[in-house]
This record gives structure tokens, sequence and C-alpha cells, in this order.
């Protein structure tokens, strides 16, 4: 019966996998008291914030599932501004305070986002290493190193991109594959820098104040690319108009766009709400 | 009693099991079992545990054993007053309607 608790989530094992096991241990040993703690662990994986109570095992979640959807938003992100970073777009901003508005705002909030992740995330990714270190974890530290491993292999393929990439005289003629294979490379970057912190972060608790900072940064961050796709949305209907040509300006372009940053952005909305409901409540236990 | 019913009327069992005082898991399902005759398998009762506490109802307290003890908060006594006065006009007016009927 013992070994049954291994079927629940592990965030849900941290939290009352001993006392569950206690309670096994106390329990006669039957089919249907089996099939009860079996139909438990579908429901906590089923529908975890119904099944869990604990602020700490909730944050780290909500930082995994954030971390997830960051990278994928600032993919996008980065996808737009190398649509729109050549000289002709400078002239339209200059010319038309609607678009200069619209791509400040694109700039200013996707910057802020950086920065909010940058900051908020030191002092949890300080905490994680003293603390994995302390326990001798190296999977946990392998674990924080993966961005650095992740970010050099992208270097790596930028370098061999623009080394091999056939030059021309007009932008972007001839290296339509080549600006493929550098976007899948920057995908995969991404994820390896979010996977390995949220891996590390869900397998090691660390103290609550680097963990509330990091997801309230994290939340911040999400607003803040948000309202980066609500400038680049509005950016290139003042395309439309004012630069036709221009890809980013094309519905066929913008609105794919919007719908795929929806996508994440949802799902980081709910876990952060989730997480910040955590938060909030590890700040009045104290 | 039917399975439905067990399950609905679960967490009020635990709620009113801790509010004859502080227990663990276990004892929460020996007082049940003894009191009402509904046996609570372990699943069934850590979903009902971690919904109460993360509805406020119900705290853990500190416990340097596996078998943490639950006891029931301010919030937790109020829900359980008012579902116990819930059940008890469903219970009058069901007995009532049957003695009118002379079935009871």
């Amino acid at each position: 019966m013992r070994g049954l608790a291994r079927l629940y989530p592990p965030s849900w094992r941290e939290r009352y996998g001993a006392e569950l096991d206690a309670l096994l241990d106390d329990t006669p040993p039957s089919t249907r008291q089996t099939l009860d703690v079996i139909a438990g662990a579908a429901r906590a994986w089923l529908h975890p914030a119904r099944q869990l109570h604990s602020p700490g095992a909730r944050m780290r979640t909500t930082i995994g599932v954030a971390l997830y959807a960051w990278v994928t938003l600032a993919a996008g992100v980065a996808v737009f501004v190398q649509f729109t970073e050549d000289p002709g777009f400078g002239a339209v901003d200059a010319a038309h305070a609607g678009a200069g508005a619209a791509h400040g705002v694109f700039r200013v909030a996707a910057a802020a986002s950086l920065g909010l992740v940058t900051l908020g995330l030191l002092p949890l990714a300080g905490s994680l290493l003293l603390t994995a270190r302390r326990q001798h974890r190296s999977d946990v530290l392998r674990r924080l190193l993966s961005p650095v491993v992740a970010i050099a292999a992208f270097g790596l393929v930028l370098v061999l991109v623009v080394t091999l990439a056939p030059r021309s005289r007009v932008p972007g003629e001839g290296i339509g594959n080549w600006f493929l294979l550098l976007l899948a490379a920057g995908l995969v970057a991404g994820f390896g820098c979010a996977h390995g912190p949220a891996v590390a972060v869900r397998r090691l608790a660390v103290g609550a104040a680097p963990t509330r900072v990091a997801v309230v940064a994290l939340a911040g961050a999400i607003v803040a690319l948000a309202v980066a796709t609500v400038g680049a949305a509005l950016y290139s209907a003042e395309l439309h108009t004012w630069m036709p040509g221009a890809g980013v300006s094309r519905p066929a372009f913008a609105v794919p766009f919007v719908a795929l940053m929806a996508l994440p952005a949802a799902i980081a909305a709910i876990s952060l709400s989730r997480g910040l409901r955590a938060a909030r409540s590890a700040t009045l236990e104290g | 009693m039917d399975e439905n019913s067990r399950r609905a009327d679960a967490p009020v069992l635990v709620l009113a099991s801790l509010a004859a005082g502080a227990k663990h898991g276990y004892a929460i399902t020996q007082d049940i079992a003894e009191q009402v005759g509904v046996t609570l398998g372990p699943g069934t009762l850590y979903g009902i545990i971690a919904r109460l506490e993360e509805r406020g109802l119900i705290r853990a307290l500190p416990s340097d054993d596996r078998r943490r003890p639950y006891e029931l908060t301010a919030a937790g006594a109020d829900a359980l007053a008012e579902r116990s006065r819930q059940l008890r006009k469903v219970a009058d007016l069901g007995l009532k309607r049957l003695r009118t009927a002379g079935t009871a």
C-alpha cells in the first residue's frame, strides 16, 4: 500500500506524502483502499489546484509554468523585432506619431519584461545555487547551468548561419531557410534556458522570500509582454496604412501572431493567479 | 448510505470530527467510522483535507511526527454550524412529511 503515494504529483507528495504514507501504514491493506488511493492520485493530477494546499509548492510550480510561457512569448517578440529592424521602419515611426507610439510601447514593454525577469529571478537563482552546493545536489546544479549551455549552443548556430548564409544586396533575399533554422535554434535554446531552472526549482525548496519575488517578477514580466503584444498589434495596424508592403503589416502575419501570443499568456495568467494567491498566503503565514 | 451521499457529506464529516478536537488522518477516519459508520478511504480523506485547508476551514498543526494533526479554524466552525443547520432543516422536513404521510 505504501508505494501508492508515489502515484501522486511530486508537489502533492512534498506536502502530504509523508502523512499519506503514515495513514497507509496504519490502514489494513484492501482492494477498496488501493482503488481509493489510485482515484485520489488521478484527481490530484487532473485538478492540482483543488488537491494541493502548499503555498511553497504552488509558487514553485507557477515559476516553472511562467518560465516556459515567458520564453515562448519572448521568442514571438524576438521574431517581431527581427521583422521590424530595417531602417525603413524608423522613418515611418518618425513620420507618423501613431506608428512611433505603438512601436515605442512595444519596445519599452519588451525591455521592461526582460529587466523584470533578469532582476526578479536573480535572488532565486542565487538561493538555489547556494542551497544546491550546500546539499551537494549535483543534479540541481547541472539544471541551473543549462541556460549557459543553451545560450552557448545558440551562439554557435548563429555564427554558423552568419558565416554560411548567402550575401545579397536586397535585405532578406535568399535567406528564408537560414532564418527558419535560426528561429528553430532560438526556440530550442529558449526552452533549454527555461527547462533546467524550471526543473531545478521544482526539485529543491528554498526560502519563501526569493520564491515570492520570482513569482511577482514573472507576473510583471508576463504582463509586460502582453502589453508588448498589444503594442505590436497596434504597430502592425499602423504599418498597414503607412507601409503596406511590409510583411508585419499584413493581417496574415498580425492575426496568427496575436493568437499564438495569447495562448501562452493565458496559460501563464491562470498559473500566476494561483501562484500569486499562494505568495500572498505565504506572506500572511510569515 | 450510498456512495454519492457519502462523497457529498464527507467534508462535513471531517469538519464534525475535528470539532471534537485536533486529529491526524488515521484518527479522523477512525472517529468517523465509529460515530457514523462511514469509512473514508485514504485518497478521499486527503483530497478533502487539501480542499478544506485551501479554503481555510482547517489548519495543520506543527508536528515532528509524520502523523500531522489538523484542527478546525473559526471559519471552519462557522461553515460546519451553517451546514449542520441546513441538514437539520432537510431532516426535519423529511421526517415531518413522512409523519404526515403516516409512514414514519
